[in-house]
């Protein structure tokens, strides 16, 4: 296990390796001096002339060469658009008896492209221990700004009544995300939303009460994990083979599994970007 | 001229993500602000979704959630385009956060987030 310790601290956000080499040193520089402008060195202006020439051109090149693309394409909302082909037709047909999802959206992302949904959210989880590595502990002064601890009467008044019918709502547009629009990316976003409203009104100190960093990531690997087993079971399974319920279900499951996902990606961005923690 | 007005007119969400795109594409490449470029970023994956989307729509169909009106295929519109612009912005909010992250990074260590002070700057700081 002592092999993969690196790894996981890595992905907790935990860093094992020396951070002299990111720590802020501000470049010293002096009041008296001006600050440096383009037009100072001779040579860096002679290059940003040409490089702006240059783009112009690039983008002038672009502008003719895509309208003329665009001119030849069929012409919007005609029936005889060759991208409305046999693929489409057997989604809308099949997806019910298929996958059990009557949104057929939802049907072909999680079920017939589950691979590449779970791309997605490998995506997602990225970014985060991207972030997270970026401005891990970054924000010690910002923290005081941003952080109204429940001072503020209107926005904590307002957020008893809000925070509630936003997760309700999320969760709704999360658990019926197969038979009417919605879904694990959109749920996932209004649960996230719901979150960072939560913390701006009452302050850090009361998310971090229940949603502390061991549930943040537990959550987040939990989400990632649920999708791969269930989906990679599904597929070994025999796939559409099953006429069983498990093919009913399975768009379910991944879907809360995205809203998992995604729901610890927006309030980890939140977290992350105001205070540099969780 | 007609002619091109016509083909304009049939293509009308085609040609405005095309300018939308090239918007984009010289606003990055031009602004010297990194907060600047990546909204431009941001404008460049718009028109690409709005071009996406609007190639799946057909006239006179609705989105392809199945209702009363059961697997009639000529009553829906294309999915797929749907899923991909689905795709595009989960990717384009990633990339967005990361590079925004970079940039608060390069403030904190900068000052700045002028592309020419920076410039000068880390060729001072290589001397």
């Amino acid at each position: 296990m002592k092999k993969f310790s690196h790894f996981t601290s890595w992905v907790d956000g935990e860093l094992s390796f020396p951070l002299s080499t990111l720590h802020d040193a501000r470049v010293e520089r002096p009041d008296h001096e001006p600050r440096p402008s383009i037009s100072d060195s001779r040579s860096l202006s002679v290059f940003s002339k040409v490089y702006a020439l240059l783009c112009m051109l690039v983008c002038l090149l672009m502008l003719c060469t895509l309208l003329a693309v665009a001119a030849a394409l069929p012409s919007f909302g005609s029936e005889e658009n060759p991208t409305l082909n046999e693929v489409s037709e057997h989604y809308v047909g099949q997806a019910e008896h298929e996958t059990g999802a009557e949104n057929v959206i939802a049907g072909m992302i999680l079920n017939y492209r589950g691979f590449d949904t779970f791309g997605e959210s490998c995506v997602l989880f990225l970014a985060v221990c991207c972030v997270m590595q970026l401005l891990w502990n970054t924000g010690a002064e910002k923290k005081q700004e941003t952080d109204f601890g429940g001072q503020d009467v209107i926005l904590s008044h307002v957020c008893r009544v809000l925070v509630p019918c936003s997760l309700c709502f999320g969760l709704c547009v999360l658990f019926s995300g197969h038979t009417t629009p919605g879904g694990g990316f959109s749920g996932g976003s209004v649960l996230g939303a719901a979150l960072i409203i939560f913390a701006l009104a009452f302050g850090d100190g009361a998310v971090s009460r229940f949603f502390n960093r061991r549930l943040y990531n537990l959550v987040r690997i939990t989400g990632l994990m649920v999708y791969a087993l269930m989906f990679g079971c599904y597929i070994f399974l025999g796939a559409n083979g099953i006429e069983s319920e498990l093919s009913r279900y399975i768009v379910l499951v991944v879907d809360i599994a995205v809203g998992l996902v995604v729901m610890s990606t927006m309030y980890g961005f939140y977290s992350f970007y105001t205070k540099g923690e969780l | 001229m007609t002619n091109l007005i016509n083909e304009v007119i049939d293509n009308r969400y085609a040609v405005t993500a095309v300018l939308l795109f090239v918007i984009g594409l010289a606003n990055m490449l031009l602004q010297p602000n990194l907060i600047k470029k990546v909204v431009a970023f941001n404008i460049m994956d718009s028109a690409t979704f709005l071009m996406l989307a609007s190639r799946g729509f057909v006239e006179g169909r609705v989105a392809a959630v199945l209702t009363d009106g059961g697997a009639d295929v000529s009553r829906y519109v294309n999915p797929i385009p749907a899923g991909l612009v689905l795709t595009g912005i989960v990717v384009s909010v990633s990339v967005s956060a990361f590079s925004l992250a970079l940039i608060q990074r390069i403030y904190a260590r900068y000052g700045t987030v002028e592309l020419g002070e920076l410039l000068k700057l880390t060729k001072k700081e290589k001397v």
